[in-house]
């Protein structure tokens, strides 16, 4: 059976934000969630509680109120236009527009929220850099010639 | 007072300084922590820089401002 674009697109979207949600589910542990496995020792609780004061202290306040809602946010990339920042450590700016992913994270084991800090300071300031070491994951929604952006409301 | 953070492990290293007499040690840890995260790859930015100023990347510990982060150096994934 033939499943309709947009469906699909609505599907991925839902999907995105159930993924991203802090007090999301997931039985099956398949997910690679942000807060999840990381708070499981005091520790790293704390460097991810601290890392998230941080980037919340560092986001503009319409980056705020996105995350907040959403737990991701976008940040504006001079020259190339709005990218999308996930809680998720590998994979996680999306290019709305396309669909296409970027991966590019600072060496050590960084709390999440630090790691999107970065990304958003590099993408703000630093875009040539990002995206010289960053490695793209073409869209993994395909997407039909002359048709709308990859994800709907991008 | 100004502020230099290293993100790592533990969210993030924090050093306090300023250009006083009083404050020269913290200072030199605080530059050559600086200069060795930038020998090694990492790249910092001025943030917080109040007025509406945009945040900006720097590369010379002695125009630091208020608060500057620094980050760990960036790989592919």
């Amino acid at each position: 059976m033939r499943v309709p674009f947009r469906q699909v697109c609505v599907r991925f979207v839902r999907r995105l934000r159930r993924w991203t949600r802090a007090d999301a589910v997931d039985p099956a542990g398949v997910i690679d969630a942000p807060v999840r496995d990381l708070l499981g020792t005091q520790p790293l609780a704390m460097a991810e509680r601290r890392a998230r004061d941080l980037l919340l202290r560092m986001l503009s306040p319409r980056q705020r109120k996105e995350f907040e809602l959403h737990s991701y946010f976008s940040v504006n990339v001079p020259g190339r236009g709005r990218f999308w920042i996930f809680p998720w450590r590998s994979l996680n700016v999306v290019d709305p527009a396309t669909g296409d992913c970027y991966c590019g994270v600072p060496e050590g084991r960084l709390p999440v929220y630090d790691l999107m800090l970065a990304q958003k300071l590099l993408l703000e300031n630093d875009p040539q850099h990002f995206f010289c070491v960053a490695n793209r994951h073409p869209s993994f929604v395909l997407r039909p010639a002359g048709t709308g952006p990859a994800i709907p409301g991008a | 007072m100004k502020t230099l953070r290293v993100l790592d492990s533990s969210g993030d290293r924090v050093v306090h300084y300023d250009d006083t007499e009083a404050m020269a040690q913290s200072r030199a840890q605080a530059e050559a922590l600086f200069n060795r995260m930038l020998a090694a790859g990492s790249t910092a930015f001025k943030v917080n820089r109040g007025h509406g100023a945009p945040d900006e990347k720097v590369t010379d510990f002695s125009s630091l401002e208020n608060e500057t982060i620094v980050v760990p150096r960036v790989v592919g994934g």
